[in-house]
């Protein structure tokens, strides 16, 4: 009997802090954990007994990277609670400022996180050496995102300018004409990105996924709609507490989410694509279909395609958008608090997230209650590796351990983009080598 | 894309986080030397994502980064270096690269300024929330005075 454990600690350069550890006997695989240690950071608590109009800014704080998921999963829950839906012209504003984060979230990982691992390189600077033009397109893609954030949200990390019920200011026609001109050749770029991506090549791996992702009748949903599931399952945001639930796992401080008693049901891109392709704007759709995405894709490693269709997408949308611009009357609607409970959801660029909160009669959050997408997919990656690691268990060390952290890479986690940065060890076996051993990285 | 009419100027370019202690050393350094600042040269505070650190420092004849640094120095210690081997960040930040991988990527894209000027302030305390240590306080106003000086220079 032969057993081995693999243990990648210190995953860095990431939205927490997590490792994997896969224990193998005799060739199977007996345990395999994506761990998340973590502290908890207690949002949930520290939002209690804040006034109603403060969740946006607060919750903004979770995620660096996708700031406006929180703002406008917050906004959304908290005008539920109060009575009081955004519309029309503000709703565009929402809509744009969601599609400059999903412009800059979506090029940072394509272009330095999970490019280099198909064209063979350990880091995006690596890759820069000898793919210089390659790079200097995501970092263009990456600051057409950002400035839309700046032009609409104040700055492009944590943005300042959201409020409930709209903005605290709007921005001029002028403002986003400047933005308008770079988008465009942004849009230049993600589509020359998708057929780009679309030519690496995918280790040939499909799995069954469970696909969780809003739906809206006329949109391909970012900012609101329905959750519905790919077996049929269909919800309106405010049961979502009835259909998923998070449990304690004790091996990760992230939640496990189950969808109707179900773990390891996935959200993120390869969702929102197959439950919503149709509604992509014309010239993503076109771009997909000449990339042969089909209309489901089952490949996680084919992620990076679906990423640059809906980069493409998100372009597109926004200068539509911007092209219709009419400056509001006002920046913002009024919202009175009253006690009630609202949910909100929306789809962050890793996947749908939702929050719910219960206001007092003082306007006070009373309740709060924040899934993200990491938290959802967390079981479905462990589901992935093993998988994907099972059948591959001979395979030298070096390439067993790029290929797990290529596979947690492929669904963008915010414990994803480090795993360049991973060290790997491989314990002693029964019979008493000792395989390679590396002390985990301290800093990065 | 960097050829602008402000990329023949200086630009100061600090990095930090103001609610993380002393990591936001250098973000005091630029509150301290906006007032001071030459007609000439530009400032730009950033949370250090290296994507916009190429991008202020593109093109420009000179760049002078001031970021905290953790080593074995003495709290407040100043670092001052000109050459382009700046250490590696001691933090390990969300999805970002730090001020080295900056500059190596600066490199592979050819998009280093023409100079860099780099200080480093030792930090004390990284503690979420806490305030500027003194040893750091101090540090920030003698680096900005520095950086004054300089640019003001003929």
């Amino acid at each position: 009997m032969t057993h081995k454990t693999i243990k990648v600690d210190g995953l860095s350069r990431v939205e927490g802090e997590g490792a994997l550890l896969v224990r193998v006997r005799d060739g199977r695989i007996t345990d395999l954990k994506l761990r998340i240690y973590e502290p908890p950071r207690f949002f949930e608590g520290l939002l209690r007994g804040r006034a109603f109009t403060e969740p946006p800014d607060l919750t903004a704080r979770i995620c660096g990277i996708c700031p406006v998921a929180y703002q406008m999963s917050a906004c959304q829950a908290l005008e539920s609670a109060c009575g009081v839906e955004v519309t029309g012209p503000l709703r565009d504003l929402r809509l744009l400022l969601y599609f400059g984060e999903w412009i800059e979230s979506h090029a940072l990982h394509m272009f330095l996180l999970h490019a280099p691992d198909f064209l063979g390189y350990p880091s995006g600077v690596a890759m820069a050496a000898d793919h210089r033009e390659l790079v200097e397109r995501g970092l263009f893609l990456k600051k057409a995102g950002n400035d839309l954030l700046a032009a609409v949200g104040g700055r492009a990390i944590h943005p300042i300018n959201v409020r409930l019920g709209g903005f605290h200011r709007a921005p001029t026609r002028r403002e986003l004409d400047e933005v308008a001109e770079k988008l465009r050749r942004a849009r230049d770029i993600a589509l020359d990105t998708v057929s780009l991506v679309a030519g690496f090549d995918f280790p040939d791996v499909e799995y069954d996924y469970r696909f969780l992702a809003l739906r809206h009748p006329s949109e391909y949903a970012i900012l609101s709609g329905s959750p519905v599931a790919s077996d049929g399952l269909t919800f309106e945001p405010a049961q979502w507490p009835e259909h998923v639930v998070e449990e304690q796992v004790p091996h990760s401080t992230a939640l496990h989410a189950t969808l109707d008693g179900e773990p390891a049901y996935l959200v993120g891109p390869l969702a929102r694509y197959a439950l919503n392709a149709g509604k992509l704007s014309p010239l993503a759709r076109e771009a997909a279909r000449a990339a042969g995405l089909g209309d489901v894709c089952r490949n996680p490693f084919r992620s990076i395609v679906v990423r640059a269709v809906e980069t493409l997408h998100a372009c597109d949308e926004a200068l539509r958008i911007i092209d219709g611009y009419a400056e509001p009357d006002a920046p913002f609607v009024p919202v009175e608090p009253r006690p009630a409970v609202g949910h909100g959801v929306s789809e962050a660029p890793r996947g749908t997230l939702y929050h719910r909160y219960r206001v007092d009669e003082q306007g006070l959050i009373a309740e709060a209650d924040i899934v993200p997408p990491t938290a959802q997919n967390q079981a479905r990656i462990e589901r992935d590796l093993r998988e994907l690691l099972s059948p591959r268990l001979d395979l030298p060390r070096e390439e067993l351990t790029h290929l797990a952290e290529w596979a947690i890479r492929n669904h963008d986690p915010c414990i994803s983009c480090s795993a360049h940065f991973l060290d790997l060890r491989v314990e002693p076996d029964d019979d008493g080598r000792t395989a390679p051993t590396t002390a985990p990285t301290t800093a990065s | 894309m960097s050829a602008t009419a402000a990329a023949a100027r200086p630009v100061v370019i600090c990095l930090g986080n103001d609610l993380r202690g002393d990591d936001g050393v250098a973000l005091e350094v630029a509150r301290l030397l906006r007032p001071r600042l030459p007609p000439h040269a530009d400032l730009v505070e950033s949370d250090g994502d290296p994507t916009a650190v190429i991008e202020a420092w593109t093109g420009r004849p000179l760049a002078v980064v001031v970021d905290a640094v953790v080593s074995a120095a003495a709290p407040g210690t100043v670092h001052h270096r000109t050459d382009l081997n700046v250490p590696a960040s001691p933090r390990r930040s969300s999805h970002s690269l730090g001020l080295a991988e900056a500059v190596a990527l600066g490199r592979a894209l050819n998009r280093l300024p023409a100079a860099l000027s780099f200080y480093g302030i030792e930090a004390a305390d990284l503690t979420p929330g806490a305030p500027l240590t003194p040893p750091a306080r101090a540090a920030a106003a003698q680096v900005a005075d520095a950086i004054a000086r300089a640019l003001a220079a003929p």
